[in-house]
């Protein structure tokens, strides 16, 4: 039988107070000690919603990041950061990460804010499981096709994953991470040079092999439909693909890998009824039978206010709850 | 109008704390009023005291401004604007958009058919509230016109008027229209073509029923250069169409100028469907943001240049609004460099005559004291490309 396990990835929306409160600290109407209070409690609030939904692995909601890439650029004297770049087909920007140096991990300044990025610690593991920290982090194709200067993109990839991804998800996991979503939106938002799969199935080994924590490669923004055979190969414990962009019937089987599935909408303001969820689940497994589906978002939900962010949380909670139920397990 | 090298700005500028507060009804500190005061005399404000005055009046007297008052505030806000630009030494001004909250917010909030949703994030710590598109959209009442009487009076220079686009506005909302849900069960080709029939019906309902009659009542009041804002233009590649169809619902057989501004993009995407705006005469585009800042001239000294060329070849020969000045750093450019890209960008386009320069952007994320070094610094590169041209 399917296992069936659901949770929220990527950075989560901060509320008004948040943003009013960091608008303020930077005119200099309020100290920066009032963001960090008001982080702490955006992120109390996150990880309680998280419990009474019922989701199984829990997210900090990342909330102190800047972009997907700063926490490494950050940590990396090696990198900084360049021009300010449209993230995809969103009205959101990035700072690009520029190569400047070697490319090491700091792991004293990356672990130092992982009480920020992970909360605080806690008995958030379920009781016989492993489930229970979220960790994050970019995924190290993204990364090295978004980074500055162009040049060898293959052998960048080998080394981000290699030097940064990988001591960051040490860290991670030493920090009581129980499963590491790293974000790949640039395997299916833009074309992939047919021998960059080789190369990408290479740097995945070098960051989950002896790891000891899942690992899920997470796809959005593009149809992953027509990748899926390569995707499947891929030394990670579950594949993710965003059903906003992708074709339902596009994941039939065989999936030797666990599957999570995007199926809430991060750009649409409309939550989505919990009972189409369910039904769209039950489809997913009725098609693709994979040994562990994981329900989520397709983008992940940082694209819409909080209220709305909130309410897709309960749906998501909700109709893994009755999935379970109908299914008996 | 748009004459060579013509030195103009792009939309926004931080609002003063002076400003923020008292249209909040909140009191100003000694530290407001005394930067009311030095930039009221830095900028050359006309009866500047006034203000200092009504800003000092409620902690003397414990009588808050009246919302008359606060108003009040607001236009002087608008009169540094205007003397900001205009003391910097620009050709073209306007007033750094402080009579509006923020250039999608002010527009969602004047239209009919939006519904406010929440804030959502731009980039690095900074938000814009978002609405949704709930139903037929229209115009509440034109929304730029008390602003543009009381610019058009109150400058000293000739003015352009920005205005949010039809594109940016649908592409910065949410979709809650009836007609636009979304069923993820439908098979993939299905769900995509009503999408794009869906996005389509949207921009085209935006700019036909909500910017285009506000550019008509500007018009109306005498204002012959507008720019309309597309920064989410390059959103959607596929959709590079649909906003120049949209520009040209817009503007087509309007009297006046009509230029775009288009930012933060890959601008490979524009090409070739931005030469279907045959309405726009000037595409100003941010380009210091990818640039080096190193001197010269030479295509390699000029890496955030590479497009231009693309620029130069549109159909119709429309001017090129040259990004100069990286407005997301505090670095200050020196002259020299912008005289270099001002010269760069000469040299492509076989000399200066469809050339004007700006910021990358609106300069609302700088403090007044950076943006207006920035802006000294642009016009002074300005003169040096001038008579480096042979034209000073």
């Amino acid at each position: 039988m399917t296992e069936i396990a659901c949770y929220v990835h990527g950075s989560f929306p901060r509320s008004e107070e948040l943003v009013a409160a960091t608008r303020d600290a930077d005119r200099g109407r309020r100290p920066i000690s009032a963001v960090a209070a008001q982080r702490d409690l955006d992120r109390a609030g996150f990880l309680a919603l998280q419990a009474s939904a019922g989701l199984d692995y829990r997210s900090a909601g990342w909330m102190s990041w800047a972009d997907l890439f700063r926490p490494l650029i950050d940590a990396c004297p090696g990198l900084a950061t360049g021009a300010l770049t449209r993230w995809f087909d969103t009205n959101t920007f990035f700072r690009a990460p520029v190569v400047v140096g070697p490319l090491e991990l700091d792991r004293a300044a990356f672990a130092a804010r992982l009480a920020d990025d992970v909360g605080p610690p806690g008995t958030d593991r379920a009781p016989g499981t492993d489930r229970g920290r979220l960790g994050l982090l970019p995924g190290p194709y993204t990364f090295s096709q978004l980074a500055e200067p162009d040049t060898d993109r293959d052998a960048l990839l080998r080394r981000v994953a290699g030097e940064l991804v990988r001591p960051a998800a040490e860290e991670l996991r030493n920090a009581g991470v129980t499963l590491l979503h790293l974000q790949e939106p640039a395997l299916v938002a833009r074309p992939v040079e047919a021998d960059s799969w080789r190369h990408l199935n290479e740097a995945l080994r070098l960051i989950t092999d002896g790891l000891g924590i899942r690992v899920v490669v997470h796809t959005y923004y593009g149809d992953a439909g027509p990748l899926l055979a390569r995707l499947r190969e891929l030394p990670v414990d579950a594949i993710g693909v965003d059903l906003t962009e992708t074709d339902l019937d596009s994941l039939r089987g065989p999936w030797p890998l666990g599957l999570l599935a995007g199926c809430l909408d991060g750009r649409s303001s409309r939550p989505e009824a919990e009972a189409a969820t369910v039904a769209l689940a039950r489809r997913i497994l009725e098609i693709a039978q994979p040994p562990t589906l994981y329900l989520s978002s397709g983008g992940d939900l940082e694209l819409l206010p909080r209220a709305v962010a909130e309410q897709k949380v309960r749906v998501l909670g909700a109709a893994t709850r009755r999935l379970r139920e109908e299914l008996g397990c | 109008m748009l004459t060579p090298l013509l030195t103009h700005e792009i939309g926004s500028l931080a609002k003063p704390g002076w400003r923020v507060k008292a249209a909040a009804g909140r009191p100003c500190d000694e530290a407001d009023i005394q930067a009311a005061e030095s930039w009221g005399k830095r900028l050359d404000v006309p009866d500047y005291p006034r203000l200092v005055e009504l800003l000092r009046r409620p902690a003397r007297t414990g009588v808050p401004l009246t919302a008359a008052e606060r108003v009040e505030v607001r236009n002087w806000s608008s009169r540094y604007g205007l003397r900001f630009f205009s003391s910097a030494g620009l050709d073209v001004i306007y007033d750094g958009e402080q009579q509006r909250s923020e250039m999608y917010a002010w527009a969602a909030a004047h239209a009919t058919g939006f519904e406010f949703r929440g804030s959502v994030r731009s980039f690095d710590n900074k938000y814009y509230s978002k609405a949704a598109v709930t139903g037929p959209v229209g115009l509440r009442a034109p929304f730029h016109n008390d602003e543009y009487r009381l610019l058009h009076q109150a400058a000293d220079k000739p003015v352009k008027v920005p205005v949010t686009g039809p594109y940016t506005l649908a592409a910065w909302s949410f979709d809650e229209r009836p007609g636009a849900a979304v069923d993820l069960g439908e098979p993939l080709a299905r769900r995509r073509a009503r999408s794009r029939e869906a996005r389509r019906e949207l921009v085209l309902d935006v700019a036909v029923n909500l910017v285009r009659p506000n550019l008509e009542a500007l018009l109306g009041l005498g204002a012959r250069l507008i720019q309309i804002d597309e920064p989410a233009g390059s959103t959607v590649p596929d959709e590079i169409g649909l906003m120049a169809e949209a520009f040209d619902a817009c503007v087509h057989g309007l009297d006046a100028t009509f230029t775009t501004h288009l930012c933060f993009s890959d601008y490979d995407l524009f090409f070739p469907a931005i030469g279907e705006m045959t309405g726009c005469r000037q595409y100003t585009v941010g380009f210091a943001n990818d640039d080096s800042t190193e001197l010269g001239v030479g295509d390699d000294a000029r890496p955030g240049y590479r497009i231009i060329k693309r620029f130069r070849d549109l159909p119709g020969a429309p001017h090129l609004g040259l990004g100069v000045l990286d407005i997301h750093r505090d670095f200050i450019e020196p002259p020299e460099l912008v005289r270099d890209r001002i010269l760069h960008a000469a040299d492509v386009f076989g000399g200066p005559e469809r050339l004007q320069v700006v910021p990358d952007c609106g300069l609302r994320t700088r403090t007044w004291e950076v943006a207006h070094q920035k802006l000294v610094n642009m016009v002074a590169g300005v003169e040096l490309a001038r008579n480096a041209l042979g034209g000073g």
